[in-house]
């Protein structure tokens, strides 16, 4: 048995994903022995929220037991979870440059200047996507870094979709940047990137 | 509803290795502890090396170094790099595992 997230919903559910019940909540599960892999939980979690269901997903990564499931919706504060994300779905965003041409440096000035350039890289992508997700005025997460990209998630209106995405495609071409820089979104997601399940115990030390 | 670029078979990779991060936690296996205390090691090796190859451009970038210091600092760190990899890889661990997550602090390298 596959846990796919938590919702308050008990309608809408695609073929092969069923509910428990527990208290106020409703645990979404899969039977599908074939889902092993966090691409295969991600899949069946896609397809939950492609149906229009809304539903806290689980991490792909975390194949949590049934137990454990339960006992989160005790020690975790999934009401705050679902006033904030109920209704909504992430963009990821990145912005990316081409990466540097793989050469081998030969001395220890070339090295460190190829690094310079690396970080150049990095700041460019990391300034252009704050500029992006300041102007939309929406939650994100800390961005992540990667030696050519800088990247976040975008929690978003599943009504308000279209508008965000013209948005950062607009702002994009706005932005001067360096030519090989790009802007990337994917989406619309399940929230992942926005689901803590950090215990209230915790929360509260 | 609009999924835009979900074929990219990349970045949905890269989402995918992401989200996988998340249980990237430090965890200590009696099975595997050499390896894991490896982990911890060459990660703080690699971490202090990185902090010291910032300082070096952030003082490239002020114009601070002559061209044989940045030939000592470039070699220095360039060799310090190949070394931590080298000791990583006799421990079965590639350069991307010597990043520790710190929880909510984020990762060190």
């Amino acid at each position: 048995m596959t846990v796919l997230g938590w919702t308050r919903h008990r309608t809408n559910l695609p073929s092969g994903v069923r509910s428990l019940h527990c208290g106020d909540w409703t645990i979404l599960v899969s039977d599908d022995p074939s889902i092993q892999t966090a691409r295969h939980r991600l899949a069946a979690q896609v397809s939950c929220f492609d149906a229009g269901l809304d539903f806290l997903p689980t991490a792909p990564a975390q194949n949590i037991a049934i137990y454990d499931a339960t006992s989160f919706t005790r020690t975790t504060d999934l009401d705050a979870l679902w006033r904030k994300l109920s209704d909504r779905g992430q963009f990821s965003v990145a912005v990316r440059m081409a990466a540097d041409q793989e050469h081998r440096t030969q001395d220890g000035r070339s090295w460190l200047k190829t690094r310079q350039a690396q970080r150049q890289r990095q700041r460019h992508c990391g300034t252009m996507l704050a500029d992006i997700v300041a102007h939309l005025k929406l939650p994100t997460t800390q961005p992540r870094h990667t030696e050519n990209s800088a990247s976040c998630d975008v929690l978003v209106q599943r009504d308000d979709t279209n508008r965000v995405h013209n948005a950062m495609q607009h702002l994009a071409r706005l932005m001067q940047g360096p030519p090989d820089m790009r802007l990337c979104v994917t989406g619309l997601w399940p929230p992942f990137g926005f689901v803590d399940l950090t215990s209230k115990t915790e929360a509260a030390e | 509803m609009t999924r835009i670029g979900t074929n990219d078979t990349a970045q949905v990779q890269d989402r995918i290795a992401r989200i996988a991060a998340v249980t990237d936690r430090i965890t200590i296996d009696p099975e595997t502890v050499e390896q894991d205390l490896a982990r911890v090691v060459l990660g703080l090796m690699e971490f202090l090396r990185q902090l010291m190859e910032l300082q070096a451009i952030r003082r490239m970038d002020a114009g601070a170094l002559s061209a044989t210091q940045e030939e000592k600092l470039g070699t220095t760190l360039m060799k310090a790099e190949a070394a931590i990899h080298d000791l990583a890889a006799k421990f079965g661990l590639a350069p991307e595992d010597l990043a520790l997550d710190l929880g909510p602090l984020g990762k060190t390298i």
